[in-house]
């Protein structure tokens, strides 16, 4: 005879666990109501199975199946993908504003500003030729003009081992992380082997540590039948398969220029270069600037150095000094051109000069101090198109990759704000599901305390009724 | 819609950074005058600015430029300016002398106005602006008049940037003016030193050879022509620079308006601007505190 007073003690003592787990469950979902990746959690109460009893089915009271977590997949892989967009916008925005920031226009050193001071000085000397004075000031603006594009080049240069540095850090970062998304694996996988519960926290944290990979490169995903992550990386490079990780690094051994990013196995034995494959994520935008933008830039200093440079050399080399100099020719004006280096680093006003303005080339005859045919036709090389085929002239060369480079800066902050607005919205949308309303654990808490009240009140209406039960033999 | 206690406190973050950045923004504008901080903000339009500052740059010492050809060109109109009033004393005179009133004795005097005449020819010919010869062409170093009245000087012509693209020689070499093509003898085309015309001219004072005094006054003429010639150009020279002067002055005009339009920012724009930044950030604030706030918590007793 299985129904009775007994079996209402039964439900009552149940319905009383059920509604202190509830109060727990909302208990915990107010310690991590400002949890970052943390998803609200909520007792899934099922009816226990009824008994037949003669001709009656009895419910047989409540039970609380498991803990779910309000959750969407989908969301949550959108989420990371804007992420990775979102990271690779921020940091393309922050590195490319750097490199930007060599050439604002507030700044008055840029070597376009030091070019048109050298122009002033070379006209000032065609004026007197013959002029001590006028000599030195021109080599004055000359060192200034070398000055600045040296310098230009190695801060652009140095923007490059900043952003390698960096990387470096976050490849670190990134290798972490993927280790952190297999131990989390073999954890989920030691959970779930005991029962079928599912481990809720754990799954957050995993998520969350997607998340933080994801702000970092582009990745893939898929969950395989047992609940865990397999993560592939750039090109599909595999990172994480069940409880195995794989690294990602800086190779400072590589060939080229710059170090390159490579990804390991999971024995790290072997790598493989996966540099171009980037696509998303903040090193995807650091590597852009790095081996794109400021490689750029660089590689267009030097050609400004050496075509102008030689230009220059071509002409005053033709022409006689002053002094001691004025029956001689074919010095250079500008060093460090012609050579196997980069021209933009070793620019120099040429050691001679340096010693002595008198070996500056101004005439086309020798001994003739008032002559300045040669001066004139380097102040005509300034303004000539000895750049891109013969179109642009040194200044409208140094504009145009100025310009582009601004260009490609102006569309960073456009991309950056765009994908602020759209990875708030899909974080508002994760949260609308997934995150914590204290209003409505406020709502629990006095739904779950009522079901207690109630819950004990049929509890201590059985323990009457048991009572009496008793006193009828008395 | 579920509103979560992170999505209240991420929006409020996000919006009170918005007002913050937009009030930051306009604040630096306010503060520097400028629109235009990086290349970024307007990238053609920086590329104009740097090439209006190059254009500002070069006016600056294209106006140097033609202070100095101003000086120059001054000087060498004086000094032309004396040797013609040098060569029409010494004609008068040879067009006096050639009279047959005047005797031996008067020749004789009158020779030694013309020596002071033939001094003043060699010194003004050796003129200098600051440290250089003017009427030696390329050798500006050196007098370019000797005492034989040779010309040691050459034909360089220098050429000086006026402005973009105007080359212009601001200097006659001395051979056009000291060096006289004298038609009456020797081969064609034979070049007689000024100074030698005139000190033939003395010769023939002292020696009283009305014939001589006669053919001196013929060739002071032609020299008078060459001299008015060369004045000329130069009065056509101190004109282009002057033009070019005041084109530089409508040039540095058009660019620097340019500039302002591109670089500077509006005063009443950034002045409501900054209006609207004060006021967008206070209501924020304000409706922050009120959100944030309540919860049903407080409301269950």
């Amino acid at each position: 005879m299985p129904t009775g007073l007994q079996q209402i003690l039964n439900v009552g003592g149940q319905s009383l666990g059920n509604s202190r787990l509830g109060i727990e469950v909302t208990g915990h979902n107010i310690a991590n109501a400002q949890t970052p990746g943390y998803s609200r959690q909520r007792p899934d109460v099922e009816a226990n199975d009824p008994i037949q009893h003669g001709s009656l089915v009895l419910g047989q009271g409540a039970k609380v199946a498991r803990i779910a977590r309000a959750h969407n997949e989908y969301l949550e892989q959108a989420l990371r993908r804007e992420t990775q967009v979102h990271g690779r916008a921020e940091s393309f925005d922050h590195n490319i504003s750097r490199l930007e920031g060599y050439f604002n226009p507030d700044l008055t050193s840029t070597i376009r500003m030091r070019l048109d001071s050298f122009g002033s000085a070379l006209r000032d000397f065609a004026n007197m030729p013959e002029e001590p004075a006028m000599r030195i000031h021109l080599l004055e603006t000359a060192n200034t003009l070398t000055t600045s594009i040296n310098v230009t080049h190695a801060n652009v240069s140095q923007l490059q081992k900043d952003i390698s540095e960096e990387l470096s850090v976050d490849c670190e970062i990134a290798s972490q992380k993927l280790k952190e998304v297999a131990n989390l694996n073999r954890e989920v996988l030691a959970l779930q082997m005991g029962d079928n519960t599912r481990p809720n926290d754990l799954e957050d944290r995993r998520d969350l540590a997607l998340k933080e990979l994801s702000k970092l490169m582009d990745i893939q995903m898929y969950k395989d039948d047992r609940g865990l992550y397999t993560v592939r990386g750039p090109g599909g490079h595999l990172l994480v398969e069940g409880i195995f990780s794989a690294g990602i690094k800086l190779d400072y051994n590589s060939v080229g220029t710059q170090p390159r990013v490579v990804a390991t196995d999971f024995a790290d034995t072997k790598s493989v270069d996966i540099t171009s494959k980037f696509t998303a994520g903040k090193i995807s935008g650091m590597l852009d600037v790095r081996d794109k933008h400021a490689q750029k830039i660089r590689e267009n200093l030097n050609e400004f150095a050496s075509t102008f440079g030689r230009s220059f050399n071509q002409i005053h080399e033709r022409g006689f000094g002053r002094a001691e100099f004025s029956e001689v020719r074919g010095r250079q004006f500008f060093e460090g051109v012609d050579g196997q280096y980069e021209a933009a680093q070793q620019i120099s006003v040429s050691k001679l000069i340096q010693q002595d303005t008198d070996a500056i080339a101004s005439a086309m005859s020798p001994l003739t101090p008032g002559d300045n045919v040669i001066v004139n036709e380097l102040i005509k090389t300034m303004s000539q198109p000895l750049f891109d085929k013969g179109t642009n002239s040194a200044t409208s060369f140094y504009d145009n990759f100025v310009a582009t480079l601004g260009s490609a800066a102006m569309s960073a902050k456009n991309e950056l704000k765009a994908a602020q607005v759209v990875k708030a919205n899909v974080e508002t949308q994760k949260e609308q599901i997934s995150g914590v309303s204290l209003d409505e654990e406020a709502a629990n808490m006095l739904k779950y305390q009522h079901l207690f009240t109630a819950s004990s009140k049929i509890i201590t209406t059985a323990d009457e009724m048991f009572k009496t039960v008793l006193d009828l033999k008395r | 819609m579920r509103v979560s206690e992170r999505m209240k406190f991420d929006a409020t973050e996000n919006r009170v950074n918005q007002a913050r950045a937009f009030a930051l923004d306009t604040q630096d504008q306010a503060a520097s005058g400028r629109k235009l901080r990086s290349v970024s903000d307007d990238p053609s339009g920086a590329v104009r600015v740097f090439r209006n500052r190059s254009k500002l740059e070069n006016i600056s010492q294209f106006r140097r430029t033609n202070d100095y050809v101003e000086g120059f060109l001054g000087k060498t109109e004086d000094s032309l300016r004396s040797i013609t009033d040098t060569i029409m004393r010494a004609k008068e005179l040879a067009v006096q002398q050639s009279n047959g009133v005047w005797d031996a004795g008067s020749r004789n005097t009158v020779s030694h106005e013309v020596q002071q005449l033939a001094e003043q020819i060699v010194q003004l010919g050796n003129s200098t602006y600051g440290d250089r010869f003017i009427f030696g062409g390329f050798k500006t170093s050196h007098p370019p008049i000797s005492g034989d009245g040779h010309y040691g000087g050459d034909d360089g012509l220098i050429y000086v940037q006026l402005d973009e693209d105007t080359f212009r020689p601001i200097n006659i070499p001395g051979r056009r003016i000291f060096e006289i093509a004298v038609k009456d003898s020797g081969p064609k085309g034979e070049n007689v030193p000024l100074l030698r015309i005139v000190q033939d001219f003395r010769a023939a004072l002292e020696k009283n050879d009305v014939d001589e005094i006669f053919r001196a006054s013929t060739r002071l003429d032609g020299a008078l022509t060459q001299l008015a010639e060369m004045t000329a150009s130069l009065g056509a020279r101190r004109a282009s620079v002057r033009d070019a002067a005041e084109r530089l002055d409508h040039l540095e005009e058009f660019v620097l308006t340019d500039n302002v339009k591109i670089e500077s920012a509006d005063p009443v724009t950034t002045a409501l601007d900054m209006k609207r930044a004060e006021n967008a950030l206070s209501y924020t604030l304000n409706a922050s505190s009120k959100v944030l706030g309540p919860s049903l918590m407080e409301f269950l007793k």
